[in-house]
């Protein structure tokens, strides 16, 4: 049987539906190529530029997608809103006189469940983010709204410098600068880590910030193909090879620069094997942890502390093993054995199994790691530059870098975000601020008494229901077990704003994606999960969106999963609850493996 | 060999053939017998090269052996350089701001123009401020602060998305409609007055369009517009948002204007030659070039008052070579609006308000080629920043500007900020704006009596002060400067860092300097240089004070 997380990686498109969404674009474009032939006869005075000596604005090109193909769609996107962006909010309801060529905004609201911000961890509104609001609030009678000078003029306010030390404290680094926008921080910081000499390995994946980023330096760039660790190690092993270009001389630093989560697959990065690979050829690495900061992780602190502590659970696993020889399945599968590494929760069958693939997954990274790192190592330290940004789990805005003394000194002095744009406004700082306060609780105190931890849970709690859910009803759904973002395929373009309009007449709000800002077949919509929505607000939403599948024919993975569950039950009732799954692959890799040494 | 290949080989004797013949006739009527040796051996050189590895028996490959890795490793491993870059020893102000002094409060540090701060050694000094830009305070008004809290109170702190993605909030639509109704009014003030029967611009023609970060409006708007065969023409003094801008569109057309300001004054027509002169130079080599009889898109990119030296811009000779050459025009307004024209609505209405606008001609091109960009960051008090030009090119920025699609939109409160603030600008200040204008005059004339060369137009609240000194400019930026150069830079740099703390520890001034980066990509010149910033809360009192240590600071450190 093959294991969950590849069940829930694959992306494998029945044949019928790629074959049908392939013509549906055909027709589209057919189509738009008619309407163009006839508004040219009949309607030529908007095709015809009124002063010929002007070049339009836009391109040929330009104006077919955009009148042709994303009109088509363009009531899907750009909804308003009446509200804080928190767990409920209101959609502004859109008219239009000329079929969406221009709208206007009706007093009417759809009261929606947000799936669509970035409010990861819920302080965008309400009583989670009270306490943080009125600090700033209270920072008005200190300052004004902004600071009105770049930081390296009069722009830098004690509260600046204290955000920067408790940044670098909660990540483990040892400074760290802040921006006051997200896209600014990678394009602005990029350039200045290569010279000419330089070489920027990205994912092929990668934020357009980080695209820019690239493209503003001088350096040179080269590309891997998204999340393929083999493809990485090989492009690092020809630069290295190789060398510059024409020249051939050796490179003066690599840089390989990943995301944490990439928005719109949903996926958290191979981190382990990133920092061997790294490690293993001298790179610098440089992640982008704009999604997972604060969403992933039991300390909110990011992918690293979500490595961190995967690869705990997976030394006490190893630990446990080898003090009970002899007896490994019984270990692998008794839960009371599990009690403590789970965070005092009952571990269930997913998260054995979580485990048991990790174990898989990561056995030669780990034992290459443990070979380089000797037995205890955080990823904190192995990530040169930990970039991320404040305004997704923070609900406030801008950026920060954390890095090395040296790095952070050097980005102060030089980078244009610090040296000729304006600071981040000392409101937003005391936003940010309040909220890492909140990760730790007080000396002595549970968990329970820090309420960003509390939300930090909520929302791991909701991501399990969530995705297990969508899972077990056959719907496709892409990215890691525990990655907040959930985008869930729907391929055909015209199922886009069938979902969509269909999701928000019931109260869902969600975000579709289609073509540029993913594959052409793999139309997708995105549920973006936050620790604001209550169990029963979940429960809710997931009966309507089952609904929804059936009415627009989403649940293409049917058969595979009714296998799944037929398999399921008959290992319950078998007794043997947690021996399913493993007889046949205890003897595979991982255990053998780490018996061997 | 099939044919094909006798084809390309005919084809490489006959072109031998020829490239020999033509030697051979060079050489035999040159007569030189160094050259003609000189030459075969260059001949017999390049054959060399080109069938050193053709026979097939030396074949050797062109690339290196995978056996090589670990011998390439060790020599990038030896050589490889720390991620940090080795920063320069430049000196640096290390203080930091404590509290701003606002206009509500009991406390002494009740006037606005007083910043507390904390200096490198920990003691905590009110200082008088000239070197905050926000130029009428009203980042700290009342009204500001109180729009901020309701905002926050009903809409939360962060927008948690990007535009597209909910991250649209009433308080955006609402400062996007507002910004385009203020900039609509000015443009049918202007088709007013032009005297034509023209339908006035609404909703529908003009719309504004709202970022969430003044430094990328400008370059998000340029990277939009401009892409690798369009042309751009750019201030060789403009500051790094725009040359960012002009950076990544990788123009292969984009050329520097020389900023051609005379110290101090007014430009009287000298830009707008040293404009035409780089569009002639540009139009000139592409004709040459190229073959593209396609039109392409063409803008020149000005500042209304230049961010580096505080010029103020001859607005309509640029607009005139703009309208004679069919290029659209784009106006960085960051420093102007809010200062310039009778309601503060920036270059456009200051020389509207002179009657330097009133060309029929000249007003049809302002209403349909030119866009106005600002940030929020100066006179208005928040941060962001807008673009306002024709609905077409506001709806090409929504599906284009890297800025507005890529980046979470701005909190909803620093946009109700910065609504309010143009509103208070717009319908109530003009007496403020009118004090903030006298200001700067004031302090233009009294450093100009005190003997000091003030760059900047005396309209300007921003005053660059450059002392005459051999090794305070660099012509092309930092990063095509030698070393020797650089650090002379850095030794005049460090005068004026030590005549902003002689200030700051002696007198009570708060002034600074502009900072420059080794990171610039675009070879402008840059200056070292004192920035000194006035507002209209600043008592000619405070003005006649700051002039005389000024003064005093800079003569001792420059002449002493």
């Amino acid at each position: 049987m093959p294991s969950l997380a590849t069940l829930l990686d694959s992306e494998r498109c029945p044949w019928p539906t790629l074959i049908a969404t392939y013509l549906t674009y055909f027709l589209i474009v057919v189509m738009g190529t008619v309407a163009d032939v006839f508004g040219k006869i009949l309607a030529f005075i908007t095709f015809n530029r009124p002063n010929k000596n002007y070049a339009s604005l836009f391109s040929n090109f330009d104006r077919f997608f955009h009148y042709r193909i994303y009109f088509r769609g363009v009531h899907c996107f750009n909804h308003p809103i009446r509200s804080a962006p928190g767990a409920w909010i209101d959609v502004v309801k859109r008219a239009s006189k000329d079929h969406f060529k221009t709208w206007y905004c009706t007093d009417e609201t759809y009261r929606a469940l947000n799936f669509g911000s970035y409010n990861y961890l819920g302080f965008a509104s309400g009583k989670a983010n009270a306490q943080n609001e009125a600090k700033v609030v209270e920072s008005f009678s200190n300052f004004g709204i902004t600071m009105a000078s770049p930081r390296a003029n009069s722009g830098y306010s004690h509260l600046h410098a204290e955000l920067e030390q408790t940044m670098a404290d909660f990540i483990h680094k040892e400074a760290a600068i802040i921006f006051a926008m997200g896209f600014a921080t990678n394009s602005t910081t990029i350039p200045a880590l290569v010279g000419p000499d330089g070489l920027i390995i990205s994912d092929s994946l990668n934020h357009a910030s980080i695209v820019v980023g690239g493209r503003a330096s001088v350096g040179h760039k080269k590309v891997f193909r998204h999340d393929d660790m083999a493809h990485l190690e090989k492009t690092v092993r020809n630069a290295i090879l190789n060398g510059m270009p024409r020249t051939h001389n050796h490179w003066s630093k690599i840089v390989i620069v990943v995301e944490g989560i990439y928005s719109m697959e949903g996926g958290i990065c191979n981190l382990p094997e990133i920092v061997r690979i790294a490690k293993q050829y001298g790179c610098y690495l440089y992640v982008d942890e704009a999604h997972s900061i604060g969403a992933l992780g039991h300390h909110a602190g990011g992918v690293c502390d979500f490595y961190d502590d995967r690869f705990a659970l997976l030394d006490w696993a190893d630990a446990h093993l080898l003090s009970v020889p002899g007896k490994k399945e019984k270990a692998w599968t008794t839960p009371s054995l599990w009690g403590s590494v789970f965070h005092g929760r009952q571990p269930d069958l997913e998260d054995l199994r979580q485990l048991h693939d990790d174990h898989v997954r990561f056995a030669g990274t780990r034992k290459a790691l443990h070979g380089m790192l000797g037995p205890q190592f955080s990823f904190f330290d192995q990530v040169d530059v930990l970039m991320g940004t404040y305004t997704k789990s923070f609900a406030s805005v801008g950026g920060y870098i954390a890095g090395s003394a040296d790095l952070i000194d050097y980005l102060r002095r030089e980078t244009f975000g610090a040296v000729s744009a304006e600071p981040m406004a000392p409101g937003c700082v005391c936003q940010i601020k309040s909220v890492i306060d909140s990760f730790t609780p007080a000396k002595g105190a549970p968990r329970e008494s820090a309420n960003g931890l509390v939300q930090v849970d909520r929302l791991a709690r909701n991501t399990q229901i969530f995705r297990r859910f969508l899972y077990d009803h056959g719907f496709q759904i892409m990215g890691d077990h525990h990655s907040p973002v959930v985008p869930m395929l729907l391929y055909a373009p015209n199922k886009i704003p069938a979902f969509f309009q269909e999701a928000i007449n019931r109260g869902i709000a969600t975000v579709v994606v289609a073509y540029p800002a993913c594959s052409l077949i793999a139309s997708r919509v995105r549920f973006c999960l936050s620790a604001a929505m209550t169990e029963e607000d979940i429960a809710w939403a997931l009966e309507h969106i089952d609904e929804l599948g059936d009415v627009c024919s989403l649940k293409y993975d049917r058969k595979k999963v009714r296998k799944e569950l037929k398999a399921r039950a008959r290992a319950d009732a078998e007794g043997s609850r947690f021996n399913d799954g493993y007889d046949d692959e205890t003897e595979t890799a991982p255990v053998t493996d780490d018996e061997s040494d | 060999m099939n044919f094909t290949q006798l084809l390309e080989h005919l084809l490489r004797v006959s072109k031998l053939t020829d490239v020999f013949s033509v030697m051979w006739e060079y050489l035999n009527h040159s007569g030189d017998p160094v050259m003609i040796v000189s030459q075969l051996v260059l001949i017999a050189f390049v054959l060399w090269v080109l069938f050193r590895y053709n026979t097939p028996n030396s074949k050797r490959p062109r690339e290196v052996r995978p056996a090589d890795f670990s011998d390439r490793f060790a020599q990038f491993m030896t050589y490889r350089k720390p991620l940090a870059p080795k920063s320069r020893q430049i000196t640096q102000d290390r203080y930091t701001i404590v509290k701003h002094g606002s206009l509500n409060d009991s406390t002494p540090s009740d006037n606005p123009v007083v910043t507390r701060v904390k200096d490198a050694a920990g003691d905590v000094v009110d200082l008088t401020d000239f070197s905050t830009t926000d130029f009428l305070r009203l980042s700290r008004s009342v009204g500001s602060r109180q729009a901020a809290e309701t905002t926050i109170a009903s809409y939360g702190v962060g927008s948690c998305g990007p535009r597209g993605f909910y991250g649209t909030i009433t308080p955006h639509m609402d400062l996007e409609n507002h910004i385009g109704e203020v900039m609509r009014g000015l443009y049918n003030e202007l088709i007013a007055l032009c005297g034509k029967k023209w339908a006035p611009t609404s909703a529908e023609s003009h719309a504004a369009i709202a970022y969430s970060f003044g430094y990328a409006t400008v370059s998000s708007v340029i990277s939009a517009f401009v892409k690798h065969q369009d042309y751009v023409v750019y201030d060789e003094a403009a500051p790094s948002s725009i040359q960012t801008g002009v950076n990544l569109s990788k123009s292969a057309h984009a050329c520097a204007y020389a900023h051609n300001v005379p110290t101090g004054g007014h430009s009287s027509g000298r830009v707008a030659s040293s404009v035409e002169s780089a569009i002639e130079r540009l139009e000139g080599a592409a004709a040459l070039q190229t073959r593209d009889k396609q039109i392409r898109r063409k803008f020149i990119v000005i500042e209304g008052i230049s961010a580096q030296r505080g010029t103020l811009v001859d607005l309509p000779a640029v607009l005139a070579v703009a309208r004679k050459h069919h290029w659209r025009v784009l106006i960085d307004d960051s420093f102007a609006i809010g200062v310039l024209g009778a309601k503060g609505r920036g270059t456009i209405e200051h020389y509207a308000d002179q009657g330097l606008l009133s060309d029929p001609a000249m007003v049809e091109f302002i209403r349909d080629y030119v866009m106005v960009t600002f940030t929020f960051s100066n006179a208005l008090g928040s941060i962001g920043g807008a673009c306002f030009g024709t609905k077409e090119s506001a709806e090409f920025q929504t599906l284009n500007g890297l800025g507005y699609i890529f980046s979470a939109s701005a909190p909803p409160y620093l946009c109700t900020v910065a609504s309010h603030s143009l509103r208070t600008i717009t319908d109530e200040s003009e007496a403020d704006l009118a004090t903030l204008r006298e200001n700067a005059v004031y302090l233009q004339d009294k450093l100009v009596n005190a003997g000091l060369p003030v760059v900047s137009s005396r309209i300007s609240p921003m005053k660059i002060i450059k002392m005459a000194h051999p090794d305070g400019e660099l012509p092309e930026g930092l990063r095509r400067a030698d070393q020797r150069a650089i650090s002379k830079f850095d030794d005049v740099q460090a005068k004026y860092a030590n005549v902003c703390r002689v200030l700051r520890a002696e007198n009570g001034f708060l002034v600074d300097r502009p900072a420059f980066s080794e990171l610039d990509v675009l070879p402008s010149p840059i200056q070292a240089s004192l920035r000194v910033s006035v507002s209209n809360k600043h008592s000619h009192n405070d003005i006649d004070r700051m002039v005389r240590v000024l003064r005093t600071a800079l003569v001792s450190e420059f002449q002493g």
